[in-house]
């Protein structure tokens, strides 16, 4: 989660190539936690999974697509759904339907409360969070986040479903 | 964030900590702490409660030890109890409402998993309130809700605690 700590402009964030790939807020190159088996396995099982569904539900999956969600703000889901009908260009400035953060060990509570605002605040419906540790998955709209109890993950509007069995088997 | 070795709840008990420390399965945990903020924001929180704690029928206690199942330990920044509620040295009977305001190290799933317990436990309440953005969040069995109206709330009692307390 180390943050570089000298600032430099948005023309320089988008021009240069960071490996993995990092997110932008208000200056500041943010890293993300990448690189363990079981959120890459994850994140391969959702595109594999929306992949399968794509026609039936109007919808494509991207992974690690950069969004600027603000004027000097991108992050990068570790999965982003849009509608087909929406257009979008290379770096997504349109809300996703859907975004998806699977949480990493590292991850702090307070980095993936500023993530979740961001997503909410640029008028993302849907947000996503997958516990790998805890085996659990929730959903957060802009009233509130809730668990998926029932194990299914879900949106509306395209309705989505998401069994979390599917990925944690 | 944890140790390795795992030791008993008997040993867990019998050793002090400093600070003190909490007990998941056999595995002793480190909490954040030392953190000006957070300690500033705990003293207003037991400031608070202290003033309107009659009117309430409320007692709250900083660094409360928590029984919340058979093999854990937790401790709360902040535990709320009704004084109608027996509890011990170590309370095993759920409280009214735990409050942990978060530390720059607290990871999520340390953080969800803690929540969990209190409200698998029978908490009805849980807050959590993040220095750093200054927002405080109210969990229930029904979900996670930003207070957005800047003010902090349970039912039964009705106990309502302004953000701006806290943070000015």
């Amino acid at each position: 989660m180390g943050t570089a700590a000298t600032l430099i402009p948005v023309e320089e964030y988008l021009r240069t190539n960071y490996d993995p790939d990092r997110e932008y807020v208000d200056g500041e190159v943010v890293e993300r936690n990448l690189g363990e088996k079981t959120h890459s396995t994850i994140q391969g099982d959702l595109i594999y999974y929306f992949r399968l569904r794509r026609d039936e539900w109007g919808i494509r999956a991207y992974p690690e697509q950069r969004v600027q969600v603000s004027r000097t703000r991108f992050r990068i889901p570790d999965v982003t759904v849009v509608k087909l009908s929406q257009e979008q260009g290379e770096i997504f400035t349109n809300p996703p339907h859907l975004c998806i953060e699977i949480l990493s060990k590292d991850d702090t509570m307070q980095y993936m409360l500023e993530k979740i605002d961001d997503y909410l605040n640029f008028g993302v419906p849907y947000v996503w969070i997958i516990s790998p540790e805890n085996r659990k998955g929730s959903v957060v709209t802009p009233e509130r986040m809730v668990d998926a109890k029932s194990g299914v993950l879900e949106t509306k509007d395209p309705l989505i479903s998401m069994p979390l069995a599917v990925l944690f088997e | 964030m944890g140790t390795a070795t795992l030791i008993s709840v008997e040993e867990y008990l019998n050793t002090s900590y400093d600070p003190d420390r909490e007990y998941v399965d056999g595995e002793v945990v480190e909490r954040n702490l030392g953190e000006k903020t957070h300690s500033r924001i705990q003293r207003k929180l037991l400031v608070y409660f202290e003033l309107h704690a009659k009117e309430l029928g409320i007692e709250s206690f900083p660094e409360q030890r928590v029984q919340v199942s058979r093999t854990r330990f937790r401790i709360p920044d902040v535990t709320v109890v009704r004084i109608s509620q027996e509890q011990g040295e170590i309370f095993t009977n759920p409280p009214h409402l735990c409050i942990e305001i978060l530390s720059k190290d607290d990871t999520m799933p340390y953080m969800q998993q803690k929540i969990d317990e209190y409200l698998n436990f029978g908490v009805p309440y849980v807050w959590i309130i993040n220095p750093k953005t200054r927002k405080g969040y109210v969990f229930t069995t029904e979900g996670m809700v930003e207070a957005k109206s800047g003010v902090l709330e349970t039912k039964d009692p009705a106990i309502s605690v302004p953000l701006t307390v806290l943070f000015e």
